[in-house]
């Protein structure tokens, strides 16, 4: 059977979110109708949260909504996101600005940064997790060997996002809904990476263990075996 | 034996003095009525308006403005003479027919005594024709009511959700019980001998007990429908909905819909369609109809879907739009696709499921298969997952449990080609297809 979508090959990205409204479109209506994409990851985030974590970091923040729903849930606890993309870290730092205003007890830090050399010490994350970023690394090899330097040997790595080879119905299930959001989601999904893409990078970086996971149009890449 | 040594005409015996001149039949009496028979057909009426709009509903509406829906009345009254005057529509009876929205009765009683009057002027209307409507218990008023059903509106459904006052605070509806089970008693007494009622639950604060006071309440007031309908959280961060309590678990929610199964056919409802259920004679037909004995249905209105002459397909969903292309003369057509012979088949067999039963006799003759021999592999997977029996009849799904996952036992006979493609709710995703021409 012949496929429906030109998604066989990977199309990189070249210059993803390079222009500021376009990003804060983005931020609207990911915060307005898709924060259902967000909901299973927050939850399977949350569900790893044990007593006495100090730190968790997200790689990769987009516009920070992950870090500031995990942060507002566990104020106790430092999150601190890293984004290499400088106009999406200005609105992750716009949507902070916002949540410092309404008094958030979230201890939340964003910053610009590379994702290949992560400011944070050997060994100090309790979480390291990422969604939606992945397929816009520009060394994807080099930033999972760091996901795993900074993540503590009790901690946890576990990064999600689209399966550009996902099962054709799911995409089109959520194509039908989009609007005009369609384009950049199809976009995004042929940059995006299949799971033998990321077993791949996964053997490049040493990390051979990590385990894979599909979830509906969903990829999930975590450092220890996850019950789905 | 024949000898190839003679002659080729040597090889034939007389020649027979009966001209062939027609096919040999089986001659029994026949009148005009049988040959000039009129076969059923349905129409789907879309009204895409609503005099309040719900935060909790996601499905596209339009304020009521009466700047807009004259023009929107007079063009579903074009559309309705232009499907009338074509010949293939004039050798149908119309005997199903589903007035759904948006909310209809956001009409006025004079608008809908517009509209039916056409419906009933312009197509071969059958007497008898089993024609619903669905209402809000806060669009209705006697005079409505009361027009509707001397109009030929036989049934009526309402959207109530439920009879908690908070619960109903919370969704956003007028949040007076009361003011439900008056207008129940409204329509009763204007004539309408089939109510649905609509009941949601998964609600915010919604707990067993309190939906089964909505159950316990639906049963008491005497409606011959009830259907219920998972609630669904989409506007999270709502302002409106931030300080509402959390909406049950899952566990819950699913209990929830085994304690009504449960709890309405001991009240003498039978199950249809998973999570609907009618007192015996009240269920309505025209899903049954249009699914499983596939008669065509008529899409009126922006959004509306149909099936006419081997197509599937939907109206414009754009209001304007619509109305632009009705007025120029044009059905409002939008998309949709030539449908082949099997994926008629399995089509019948999808929908034939989700209305519960597939008749096996039935199914033969509409399609000129065995349903049985055809889906082997997938029918046996599900008895063996308990979730439909065979009889010597057909199929049939095995309630509560099969009623619960109805609509995985349905697509479980997709075509792995189709599989991949939205229904058809009004989204064109064709710009982003590897080659549109080939659809």
């Amino acid at each position: 059977m012949e496929s429906m979508y030109n998604l066989r090959e990977r199309v990189p990205e070249s210059q993803p979110f390079s222009e500021i409204n376009g990003v804060r479109q983005y931020d609207l209506s990911m915060r307005k109708s898709a924060l259902m994409a967000y909901q299973k990851p927050a939850r399977r985030i949350l569900e790893l949260v044990r007593q006495g974590m100090t730190d968790i970091v997200e790689v990769g923040v987009n516009t920070g909504l992950l870090s500031l729903y995990i942060g507002g849930k566990h104020p106790g606890i430092a999150v601190s996101g890293i984004e290499e993309n400088r106009n999406l870290l200005e609105v992750a730092e716009e949507n902070l600005n916002l949540s410092v205003w309404a008094n958030t007890r979230a201890n939340v830090e964003f910053e610009l940064g590379k994702l290949s050399k992560l400011p944070f010490a050997d060994q100090s994350a309790d979480i390291v997790f990422s969604f939606s970023s992945l397929h816009m690394w520009k060394r994807p090899v080099e930033t999972l060997k760091e996901c795993q330097r900074i993540c503590k040997p009790d901690g946890i790595v576990i990064i999600e996002d689209m399966n550009r080879l996902a099962d054709e119905g799911h995409i089109t299930f959520v194509l039908q809904f989009l609007k005009e959001g369609a384009k950049d989601f199809m976009t995004a999904l042929a940059a995006s990476y299949s799971p033998d893409d990321v077993r791949q990078l996964l053997g490049e970086a040493g990390l051979p263990d990590w385990h894979v996971y599909e979830e509906d149009l969903g990829l999930i890449v975590s450092s220890r075996s996850l019950s789905l | 034996m024949t000898k190839h040594s003679l002659p080729f005409w040597k090889e034939y015996p007389e020649r027979d003095n009966e001209w062939v001149r027609q096919y040999p039949t089986k001659h029994v009496a026949i009148r005009e009525e049988d040959v000039f028979t009129q076969s059923p057909m349905g129409i789907y009426v879309h009204i895409p308006f609503c005099n309040r709009l719900c935060f909790s509903c996601p499905y596209i509406k339009h304020q009521t403005d009466s700047g807009i829906t004259q023009r929107f009345l007079d063009a579903l009254k074009l559309e309705i003479s232009n499907y009338a005057r074509r010949p293939y529509i004039k050798d149908h009876r119309i005997t199903l027919g589903y007035i759904g929205g948006g909310t209809p009765t956001s009409f006025s009683s004079k608008q809908l005594a517009e509209m039916l009057d056409h419906l009933f002027g312009e197509l071969n209307m059958s007497p008898d024709v089993e024609l619903s409507i669905e209402t809000t218990p806060v669009d209705i008023n006697e005079k409505k009511a009361r027009t509707l059903v001397e109009k030929g509106v036989r049934r009526i459904s309402l959207g109530v959700q439920t009879f908690v006052k908070q619960e109903l605070e919370d969704i956003g509806r007028p949040g007076d019980p009361q003011l439900i089970m008056d207008a129940i008693k409204l329509v009763q007494d204007a004539g309408f001998k089939n109510v649905n009622i609509d009941l949601m639950h998964g609600l915010n604060g919604q707990t067993m007990e309190s939906w089964e006071y909505s159950l316990d309440k639906a049963i008491e007031l005497g409606v011959t429908c009830v259907s219920f309908y998972t609630y669904m959280e989409f506007a999270q961060v709502s302002t409106k909905r931030r300080k509402l309590p959390p909406v049950p678990s899952k566990d819950v929610v699913d209990e929830m819909f085994l304690f009504a199964a449960r709890k309405l056919t001991q009240n003498g409802f039978e199950g249809y369609y998973g999570d609907c259920f009618a007192k015996p004679g009240f269920q309505p037909r025209y899903g049954h109809l249009s699914w499983s004995e596939d008669i065509p249905i008529i899409p009126l209105g922006p959004t509306a879907t149909g099936h006419l002459r081997k197509h599937w397909y939907f109206n414009e969903p754009n209001i304007d739009r619509y109305i632009d292309i009705v007025n120029s003369g044009r059905l409002p057509i939008s998309m949709g696709q030539h449908i082949s012979k099997e994926e008629a088949i399995r089509r019948a067999m999808v929908l034939g499921v989700k209305a519960s039963r597939v008749d096996r006799k039935r199914f033969k003759e509409l399609h000129g298969v065995d349903f049985a021999t055809l889906f082997k592999r997938e029918i046996e997977d599900l008895q063996e997952k308990g979730l439909v029996t065979m009889t010597e009849h057909g199929l049939e799904v095995t309630g509560p449990k099969g009623w619960y996952f109805l609509d995985n036992i349905s697509k479980a006979f997709y075509s792995d080609e189709f599989k991949r493609f939205p229904q058809h709710l009004g989204a064109d995703i064709t710009p982003f297809l590897k080659n549109v021409a080939a659809r």
